[in-house]
């Protein structure tokens, strides 16, 4: 019969104890406002190839975005080249200015606190324009 | 007798009877495009003085951010994170003592490190010294 909680004592798995590979933002707890232990962040990869248009996750946990950062990857950007993070249909981020050289990276500028919490099952958008193609990290963290 | 994988029920594990202080990279998973689920970072710490510090990576990786802190004044001091022999990032400044800055471009060509592989940090300049602190993912 399989163990229940009850079984185990406090403290008693310790790191060696757990598979290794495993974890995701399904393991990590929500974060709250001043919170005195120092919560996990979770990222988000997505691969804007030629993008002009939009690549949508449809997130598992009800999730904040605190901070985006894009890489030019494969080639220099053309004018108008944007990617912009959206919780559905409405941005979360500023249009990031991705005409830029190849590997240059580039940070989010705006956050828009009214739409930063993208809802369990909700869709995190990136929009990409005029073409882009840049690697596109998005770092959350889980919330109640 | 050992208990094994299959005598414990799922969700038994609550964070309460996880040991504190342990966790690391080794326990996370990798991440994929356009994961729905969010992947855990991790961070490689590195306390650089003029010269390379190499740094063989357990588990293969791509380097997403680098923050450099200057921890000294240092004219001309830069750090650059590479994939063995071979950049990943420009050479980050690092010349005035405090200040915060971070990766300009990374090279998406290298950016991926083997299982194994040498991640090294140069600190260039008179008097460089900082620390860097490389943001990346596990990967397939």
């Amino acid at each position: 019969m399989p163990m229940q909680t009850r079984n185990f004592a406090d403290s008693a798995v310790t790191a060696a104890k757990m598979a290794a590979d495993g974890l995701t933002g399904v393991k990590t707890a929500t974060v709250a406002d001043a919170n005195t232990v120092g919560g996990i962040p979770v990222v988000y990869r997505v691969k804007a190839t030629a993008l002009t248009g939009d690549v949508d996750v449809v997130v598992a946990e009800k999730i904040r975005v605190s901070h985006v950062v894009t890489v030019n990857a494969g080639g220099a950007g053309g004018a108008g080249d944007t990617i912009t993070v959206k919780n559905g249909a409405t941005a979360i981020t500023d249009a990031i200015d991705c005409n830029k050289a190849d590997k240059v990276v580039t940070r989010v500028g705006t956050i828009n606190d009214a739409q930063h919490e993208i809802a369990a099952a909700g869709t995190l958008r990136v929009t990409g324009a005029s073409a882009v193609t840049a690697d596109v990290y998005i770092y959350a963290f889980r919330v109640a | 007798m050992t208990v094994k994988t299959r005598n414990i029920a799922d969700s038994a594990v609550t964070p309460a009877k996880v040991a504190a202080g342990g966790l690391t990279g080794v326990k996370v998973a990798t991440v994929a495009d356009a994961n729905t689920v969010g992947g855990i970072p991790v961070v490689y710490r590195v306390t650089s003085t003029v010269g390379t510090v190499a740094v063989v990576v357990a588990e293969k990786i791509r380097v997403i951010d680098v923050t450099v802190v200057a921890k000294a004044t240092q004219a001309a001091g830069t750090v650059t994170v590479k994939n063995g022999a071979t950049a990943i990032t420009d050479d980050i400044i690092c010349a005035v003592d405090t200040t915060v800055t971070r990766a300009g471009t990374i090279d998406d060509a290298q950016h991926e490190i083997a299982a194994a592989g040498t991640m090294n940090v140069v600190v260039a300049g008179a008097a460089s010294n900082a620390d860097v602190y490389i943001t990346a993912i596990r990967v397939a």
